[in-house]
């Protein structure tokens, strides 16, 4: 496992220029940079793998679900099929915030789908493992798309969303509730 | 008369010299100089052109989720370029740089070396991903 601790300055300065739309709103970084997951993982609430649809040994998908050839462009119906059916998402219309309800973004361009997002259990903000680099915590979606570059992130192209009962019920908000207090006393440190 | 453009030859110039014998060894010496010549800056310069792709695309991918996004980047096509060239030695510069700076070259040193060291159950774990290339580099002699 790789972790980098590098200074909240440089990684904020970094991530700007990387994703324009985050300079003018606000933003906050949660964790040092890991090569250990990446933002399929942390939308499903898991920190121990990297997830992909690809057969491939660098990848894990769950067991009994589609895995797509090595190389592939990846449709958004591979994850739809993964959040509904191992973690009860269900399709959605709005990114916006309901009682009682947990919502995940899915970004996709051009080659498929590149980016997933999982919104604050209480609705604070939307949590992304951007690649290799940090988990950011955003207000909305909408901060990480870009139209301009096609190999960044592209639209939010789909939103789905489950209850809290499940959420508790499955165990997921424990996990990622301990992944993120894993990286508290960084926070302190660090900023 | 004109002045000559250089001493005139003595005939003693064109002796033979005590160390004649010695010539075939002379030529060997050459022939090692001029292979080192050439191969010394080559590999410095591939080594060199290797580090320069390698940190452009830690650089412009590092946010990246997708591996295909990362894959189709062209600091990661020209290292499978140079990798098809001189596969030998891009294998060694790709291992010790999973080595030293953890970048994850798993997918390139997979479509390098047709090698698949990594076990099923591990598919995903990035550190035993790692570790599984390493041993196995060590075995191949390239680390």
């Amino acid at each position: 496992m790789a972790i980098l601790f590098r200074s909240i300055a440089e990684a904020r300065n970094q991530l700007t220029q990387v994703f324009p739309a985050l300079a003018g709103v606000k933003w906050r970084i949660s964790s040092p940079c890991d090569t250990s997951y990446q933002c399929i993982a942390w939308a499903a609430c898991r920190t121990d793998r990297v997830w992909w649809p690809w057969d491939n040994p660098r990848f894990y998908w769950p067991p009994g679900f589609t895995k797509l050839p090595f190389g592939s462009p990846v449709p958004v119906q591979s994850f739809v099929e993964v959040f509904e059916k191992e973690f009860g998402y269900r399709m959605c219309s709005g990114a916006a915030f309901e009682f009682g309800y947990q919502k995940v973004a899915i970004y996709a361009n051009s080659l498929g789908v590149t980016h997933m997002a999982r919104q604050h259990f209480w609705g604070r903000g939307w949590l992304s493992k951007l690649g290799e680099s940090e988990d950011i915590v955003h207000s909305s979606p909408m901060d990480l798309t870009n139209h301009v570059a096609p190999t960044e992130y592209g639209d939010v192209v789909l939103i789905m969303k489950r209850s809290w009962w499940v959420s508790i019920t499955s165990f997921s908000i424990f996990r990622s509730s301990w992944a993120s207090s894993r990286y508290w006393l960084y926070r302190k440190i660090i900023s | 008369m004109a002045t000559p453009y250089c001493t005139p030859i003595r005939i003693t110039d064109w002796s033979e010299p005590d160390d004649w014998d010695d010539a075939p060894k002379r030529l060997v010496l050459i022939d090692e100089a001029v292979a080192k010549a050439f191969s010394a800056p080559h590999q410095s310069t591939l080594e060199q052109r290797f580090r320069e792709q390698a940190e452009r695309w830690q650089r412009e991918t590092a946010h990246l989720s997708s591996p295909l996004q990362r894959m189709m980047h062209p600091s990661y096509q020209a290292i499978l370029g140079m990798g098809a060239e001189y596969k030998h030695e891009v294998v060694g510069f790709l291992l010790h740089d999973m080595q030293n700076n953890h970048r994850d070259w798993s997918l390139a040193l997979s479509y390098l070396t047709h090698v698949n060291p990594i076990s099923p159950k591990d598919a995903g774990r990035t550190d035993r991903i790692f570790d599984a290339w390493l041993n196995w580099g060590k075995q191949y002699g390239a680390i």
